[in-house]
Formats: C-alpha cells, sequence, structure tokens
C-alpha cells in the first residue's frame, strides 16, 4: 500500500530540549499542529537530550534551547555533532538570544538554523521546513522503496 | 654615603614624580627623606620634618599604625603590601597600599628603611565600578533572559489562536487576541533593545565587518521599513560610484531601520523622506531627511541619553522606549563614525551617519 504524500511527518522523530517547561509544552504542541504526528522526545536539559539519543539512533530533528541548567547551547551541539553529521540529524536552536554575532557563533557551532523566542509559526514552519529539507527527502524515498 | 649634587636633584626629581608617597627613616627612626604626596597622605603640616622622628611629626592615630608597620620591617627585613586607612586634612579617609623594606647595603651595613604608600581609593572605586557593570550586565542577561520565555508562550499560544482557530473566534474576540500578540512582540522589542544597550556599553557588540555595499542596505532597509505607503514616499539619491565599505551588514540595517523608521514615525502627517549617500572629504554620508514635528533645542541637547523622550503634543502618541538613538549611536561609533543631528521644530529634521573612508574603501563598489 502506498504512502499518502505527508506520510514522512508522521515517521520524523523530533527531540525538544527545553528547560522551560511552558516553553517546552507549547513547541511539542506546535509540532502536532503542523501535522507532525510521530514520536516526539523531550528532555529538560542538554544531559537528558544526550541520554535519549542514546537511546535511540534514529531521531531526525533536534529542537533545543541555548541557555540550559546543566550544558549549554554550544556544548551540547557539539557533543551531538561528534555522533551524528548535519545530512543525518537537523539541529534547530531557539533562543532569546537577539544579537546577531552570538547567532553566528551558533550556526559555525553546527546548527543548521537558529529560531528567535519569541517566534510565530509562521517563522516556526519556515525554519521548520529549511532544515527538515534534506531528511524529508531521505524519508520519502525510502518510503518509495 | 657620598652623592654628587646632580645625582642627589636626580634623585629629589624622581622622588617628587612618583605617584606614591615616600619616607625614608634612618636607624633611629629619624625621618631623612620624604616627598610632597607622602607628606600628603600623612598629613605632616610640619615643613621641615627632616631630621625629626616620625613620632614627633605624626599624629597619634597614624604614628600607631606606622610603629607597627616600622616594627615589623626590622623584624623581617620588609613588609608586603597591606592597606591601612588615613585620614588627610579636613576629615578626607583614603586606602593607601603600604610596604616598605630596610635599606641596606650589600654587606649588610642597615641605613634605615624605605616604606612607600600607594593611594588605593581611586582603584578600589574602579574595581567596585566594573563590579557592579558586570553584575548589571548579568542581571540583564538573565533578566532578559527569563523574561523571554513566558512572552514565548504568550506570543506563541496567541498566533496559534490567531493560526488555528478558524470561526472559534468572533471578531472582537480576535482583535483581543490580536493585541495580546502584538503587545507581547512590543515587549520583547524593549528587552531587545535593553540588551543591546547592554552590549554596547560594556564593549560587548564584537562587530563582524564584511565589505558591503551602503547602497544594497539602504534598499533592503526600504524593503522592511514600516510606511504608511499613503502618506509617506521615499526619495532616495545615491551619488554616483559610492565606495563599498567594512561594516557589520546586520548592525547597519539596524541602524538605518531605526533611522528611516524614526523618520516616518516623526513626520505623522505624511511627506517625502529623503535618504542622501555621498562621498564628503574622507568619510562616507548618509543623510536621513524627514519633513516631520522637527525637536527643539532642549530635545536635541538630550537626544542620545538613555530612555529620553521628546516631549511635546506633537509626538506624545508615538511609541518607544527612548533606546533606539542610543542603540543607533552605539553601532556608529563601534564602526569608527559619527552622528549628527540638525533639526528645525515643525520643519523635520536630518540624522546624518558619518562614516570613516579607509584607504582601501575609496574605490567604487563594485555592485
Amino acid at each position: 500500500m502506498g504512502d499518502k504524500p505527508e506520510n514522512w511527518k508522521n515517521r520524523i522523530k523530533f527531540l525538544v530540549v527545553e528547560d522551560d517547561i511552558p516553553v517546552r509544552t507549547f513547541t511539542v504542541r506546535i509540532l502536532k499542529l503542523l501535522g507532525f504526528s510521530g514520536t516526539i522526545y523531550e528532555a529538560e536539559s542538554g544531559k537528558e537530550g544526550l541520554a535519549v539519543m542514546s537511546r535511540d539512533k534514529d531521531i531526525h530533528c533536534i529542537i533545543c534551547d541555548w541557555h540550559m541548567s546543566d550544558i549549554d547551547g554550544f556544548a551540547f551541539i557539539q557533543r551531538v555533532r561528534a555522533e551524528r553529521p548535519q545530512e543525518d540529524i537537523a539541529i534547530l536552536m531557539a533562543s532569546g538570544e537577539s544579537m546577531t554575532g552570538k547567532i553566528t557563533d551558533v550556526l559555525e557551532h553546527g546548527a543548521d538554523d537558529y529560531l528567535m523566542k519569541p517566534f510565530t509559526t509562521e517563522d516556526f514552519q519556515k525554519k521548520l521546513d529549511k532544515v527538515l529539507s534534506g531528511i524529508k527527502e531521505k524519508l520519502e524515498q525510502d518510503t518509495v522503496r | 654615603m657620598k652623592f654628587t649634587d646632580e645625582q642627589l636633584k636626580f634623585t629629589r626629581m624622581l622622588a617628587e614624580t612618583l605617584p606614591y608617597g615616600i619616607l625614608i627613616l634612618d636607624t633611629e627612626d629619624r625621618i631623612i627623606g620624604i616627598n610632597r604626596n607622602c607628606s600628603f597622605f600623612l598629613n605632616i603640616t610640619d615643613p621641615e620634618p627632616q631630621a625629626r622622628t616620625y613620632r614627633q611629626v605624626l599624629s597619634e592615630n597614624i604614628e600607631g599604625s606606622l610603629s607597627r608597620v616600622i616594627q615589623e620591617t626590622r623584624d623581617k627585613g620588609y613588609m608586603l603590601e597591606r592597606t591601612l586607612r588615613l585620614s588627610l586634612s579636613g576629615g578626607v579617609q583614603i586606602t593607601a597600599a603600604v610596604s616598605s623594606s630596610l635599606l641596606c647595603e650589600t654587606g649588610g651595613i642597615i641605613y634605615g628603611m624605605v616604606i612607600v604608600f600607594k593611594e588605593m581609593t581611586a582603584s578600589q572605586e574602579l574595581e567596585r565600578m566594573r563590579e557592579l557593570d558586570e553584575l548589571k550586565s548579568l542581571f540583564i542577561s538573565t533578566v532578559s533572559h527569563d523574561l523571554k520565555a513566558p512572552l514565548t508562550s504568550i506570543c506563541g499560544y496567541a498566533d496559534v489562536l490567531l493560526q488555528f482557530s478558524g470561526e472559534k473566534l468572533d471578531e472582537e474576540e480576535t482583535e483581543y487576541v490580536r493585541i495580546i500578540k502584538q503587545e507581547g512582540l512590543r515587549l520583547t522589542n524593549m528587552i531587545n533593545d535593553m540588551l543591546n544597550v547592554a552590549s554596547i556599553e560594556s564593549g560587548n557588540l564584537h562587530l563582524r565587518p564584511v565589505l558591503c555595499s551602503v547602497k544594497d542596505i539602504l534598499y533592503d532597509v526600504l524593503k522592511v521599513s514600516v510606511i504608511d505607503k499613503a502618506r509617506h514616499s521615499f526619495f532616495v539619491d545615491l551619488e554616483e560610484g559610492l565606495p563599498a565599505l567594512w561594516l557589520d551588514r546586520d548592525q547597519m540595517v539596524r541602524v538605518f531601520i531605526n533611522l528611516i523608521n524614526n523618520a516616518v514615525k516623526y513626520s505623522p502627517e505624511g511627506g517625502t523622506i529623503k535618504l542622501r549617500a555621498y562621498v564628503k572629504e574622507r568619510n562616507l554620508q548618509v543623510d536621513v531627511i524627514d519633513p516631520g514635528v522637527g525637536m527643539s533645542q532642549e530635545t536635541l541637547n538630550h537626544l542620545f541619553e538613555k530612555f529620553f523622550r521628546a516631549r511635546s503634543d506633537a509626538v506624545s502618541q508615538i511609541k518607544g522606549t527612548g533606546l533606539g538613538l542610543v542603540i543607533t549611536k552605539g553601532i556608529v561609533e563601534e564602526h569608527g563614525g559619527i552622528m549628527a543631528v540638525k533639526s528645525n521644530e515643525g520643519k523635520g529634521s536630518t540624522f546624518s551617519v558619518i562614516l570613516p573612508l579607509r584607504l582601501s574603501e575609496h574605490k567604487p563598489e563594485s555592485c
């Protein structure tokens, strides 16, 4: 039986790493509203996020905060990238940081894009479309096979 | 020990020039050398203190502190720096760092001791200011980060309601939600402005200059500026062959967004806003000229002060934090440039960004 065009959205696995519970809940809800009905893991710290990643090696996209209580966004991205290259897992950094220099640093450290808090549904969707384009293509090809 | 007149003159000059108080005692505690700074620190009024013991010329409270310094120096041969509170004439208290050492030849003959006083009040004050400044920056950054989290939920859910509620919200309810979102974003902008001011003030702006075209920047800014097209129009006059400049593009975009948005905001009756860019002497100058309400001399005097807002009937309804021009000026100055402003009340204002050209930037831009 063939997959529907949007089927990749059911199979993509997310990890949301955010220490602020309402923001984490909001991020998960908005993902669901945008039609991502597959697995969405939640972690409240960088270390917890890394632990989730070691349990499930098939996570496709991480949406993470910059300021976390244990390890900061830079350290977290570096640890993820040490094991998973950019074509394998997308990282969208969401933070209240508004200084352009720091945003450039985040991208140079291996994040695929940066989302400034607070964000609108439209901002979120645009950034997700961008960081997920490669993964979407990969999942759609898998479906055809 | 024999000195020539020249040597004595030079030594005296050196002692008077150093920013320290220097006191030299012989082995009988008699003063054999004292410079002006030391007389000032120890509040010695005797014009000829030489040859008298320090006990004879010092006030009781200073004498007690100094006796302990002298005793320790005799016992150990030196005393490492420690602080003393000293009372100057007129009751002014200062903190001084005091260190001392025996004055002796290599062979071991002891001539006495030298005690050095260094005024610490200014450096302590500077250190305190530096700590306060760091604390302020940390406070602003922490508060701003912690404020952004609830704002993400407030603006985010308001936006979700607007995007996904369909017909569930009536017109009035939709308007309320739209206001919640709009005001949340306004608060976000205020926080960002405060963060930017804190970065500029603490020298943490860290520009990332790239060679770029002012013409491109201006046209990009015009695309995103909030204008009421029914009332405002732009007239752009760029000199031929403007040179490319090393600028932090994002920051410079922010400068012109601020200036152009201000030009629009403060021209509530509408009209033509002119943008002019040209090379003048060794600078590239960009003028943003509005036909708006203008400013009084009193307003111009305070224009670049933090949280300053012009107060007049003509502008009382215009919203703002009073930080935009502080940020604009800070960014321009960080590029080595200056901001200039001319204004006529009721007739409009001209804000000029004047950026210095480096030698390599005198050629016309390639694009």
